[in-house]
């Protein structure tokens, strides 16, 4: 039962569900969908037309203004709402990790509320208060600060607000254990040794918690570049996501070749992202250890 | 501990994180108190509450039945979720084999690949198997969704069962299954419940395989309730929403009375 080298199949028997669907529906739709783009397009009733290898859909995405267009804001969608995730939600994971244990949970559970409920509960409070009769128009309009009341959805403010609400709470979710972790010891010490609460926090908390911030940062730039929901729902034609656009080519004008292009695309675009973010995660490691 | 010239900063931050705390609850709150609107229109109701809106929510077969499509899709991916994750972990935490540590970050691609991505390429998959619309055909993807989350969470449960329990066990005569359900399976029930539950929100909740998967005939609440959210904007997408809540809430009570018996 321990972990002696094993040649018996009771292991790969027990692995034998996991490996079944991951082949069947990970490894299979992704090999189904390089092939899809490589089809011709049919009009029509046809998806694609089978037997045909043409690269004509990756000519046509990247060819023009309007597809070069759409992986750019993807990908500055996604860094901007992943960047305000981190930075609205560390200041947030440092008060949870402040507050006594009853509080903590509490507060933890209402971090977690938005992800009990569908997308929709989030979107359309996110409508209500951002709506032209809404509270943060109204509290513009008391203040002065506009004569009018600003069109708050259906334009990038809105995509951006709604998608930084999906995604926040697992940088949270990651940050607050990232901070319960470090020794409480550490910053007694410092603070005997006469460092002032912030010059402790500054260079003991901070530092420590930064591979947290590395882990959370890379979570949610790889679920802000997958953008969906948000730029569907409160995005205008503007707001086309790479995810947005797979949907319409897809389900709305039946266009298999070009929604698997558009696919392919956003697969690399995460994965572009995703390497090029390893650097700027690894001086943020390195930070966190070279002050331990 | 705290010094005068920093209190001012200590407070603001406390001002600010429950702030920030309130926005994240708001949009709920909101959706909440607008389920109880009268009126057709977009309006928090103020002096007269009904319950007309989740009237018309149970009283519409296309509500219900989405709604039991979601219940039917959800247990099947936790069902499958557990099955598989518990089956992996089991066999990368206490067996030492070839291929144990690419079977266990293979587990994870799913997790950093956008959901979209993979549900146009088994849209074609569904289709060409005449699967389209089968609860089981979307109960498998949200599975696939859910399988890194409850892998991870029962990997480090078993790893911190002690493995000397169940070989004492074992010593003492009972057979391997004995020992891994009456020892190891007590230990790490916690973490198949908290697998479950999170298996069981992720499926109630998602949202882009619906989409691409259901029919018209058979889709999940989300999916259903998405042309709603598009094209009109009636309170009863709130109501719909709470009831996903008590939905889910009332899931995850099921899930821990099931599971309390392990």
């Amino acid at each position: 039962m321990t972990t002696r080298p094993t040649h018996s199949a009771t292991p790969w028997l027990l692995a034998a569900p996991t490996i079944v669907l991951l082949i069947a529906l990970f490894a299979g739709p992704v090999l189904i969908l390089i092939r899809t783009s490589f089809y011709q397009s049919a009009g029509g009733a046809d998806f694609y037309r089978p037997g045909t290898w043409s690269l004509s859909a990756y000519s046509e995405l990247l060819g023009e203004r309007f597809g070069r267009g759409i992986v750019a804001f993807t990908v500055v969608l996604g860094v901007t709402v992943a960047a305000l995730s981190v930075a609205i939600g560390y200041p947030l994971a440092l008060f949870i990790h402040s507050l006594p244990k009853r509080a903590k949970a509490l507060a933890l559970g209402a971090v977690i509320l938005p992800k009990l409920t569908n997308v929709f509960v989030v979107l359309y409070g996110v409508n209500l208060l951002l709506g032209s009769t809404g509270p943060v128009n109204r509290v513009l309009l008391a203040l002065g600060l506009t004569s009018e009341p600003l069109l708050l959805t259906h334009n990038l403010f809105g995509v951006l607000v709604a998608e930084t609400y999906l995604i926040m709470p697992y940088a949270v979710l990651v940050l607050v254990p990232a901070l319960d972790r470090i020794d409480p010891s550490l910053i007694a010490a410092a603070r005997g040794l006469g460092a002032g609460p912030w010059t402790a926090f500054r260079r003991v908390t901070l530092p420590l918690s930064l591979p947290g911030v590395a882990v959370a940062g890379q979570l949610c730039l790889i679920w802000a570049l997958g953008a969906f929901v948000g730029p569907l729902l409160l995005g205008g034609p503007e707001q086309t996501t790479l995810a947005v656009k797979v949907q319409k080519d897809g389900m709305g004008y039946g266009d298999w070749p070009r929604a698997a292009t558009t696919a392919v695309l956003s697969l690399v675009t995460v994965a572009v992202c995703v390497a090029l973010y390893s650097w700027p995660a690894r001086a943020l490691r390195r930070l966190g250890g070279a002050s331990a | 501990m705290l010094n005068c010239a920093f209190k001012p900063v200590w407070l603001l931050g406390r001002l600010l994180g429950g702030l920030t705390l309130l926005a994240l609850v708001a949009p709920f709150v909101c959706a909440v108190w607008m389920s109880f609107a009268p009126g057709e229109l977009l309006e928090p109701p103020t002096g007269e509450w009904s319950v007309r809106w989740y009237r018309e929510f149970f009283g519409s077969v296309k509500w219900t039945r989405a709604l039991r499509t979601s219940a039917e899709v959800a247990a099947l991916s936790v069902a499958g979720a557990l099955v598989g994750g518990l089956g992996l972990a089991v066999a990368v935490t206490r067996f030492h084999f070839r291929g144990r540590y690419i079977l266990s970050s293979a587990v994870l691609l799913p997790m950093f690949v956008p959901a979209v991505v993979l549900a146009m390429g088994l849209l074609p998959l569904v289709m060409l198997a005449g699967l389209q619309g089968r609860a089981y055909s979307l109960a498998a993807a949200h599975c696939l969704v859910s399988l890194p989350v409850v892998f991870l969470l029962l990997r480090n449960a078993l790893a911190q069962a002690d493995p000397e329990l169940e070989r004492a066990a074992r010593g003492l005569g009972a057979r391997p299954w004995t020992a891994f359900r009456r020892v190891t399976l007590p230990l790490i029930a916690p973490a198949i419940l908290a697998g479950a539950v999170i298996a069981f929100i992720l499926s109630v909740n998602e949202f882009t395989f619906a989409v691409f998967l259901g029919t018209p005939g058979a889709r999940t609440l989300p999916a259903a309730l998405w042309p709603e959210a598009r094209d009109k904007d009636t309170p009863l997408l709130a109501a719909a929403s709470c009831v996903t809540v008590l939905f889910t809430l009332a899931g995850m009570w099921v899930t821990a009375h099931l599971l309390r018996r392990l």
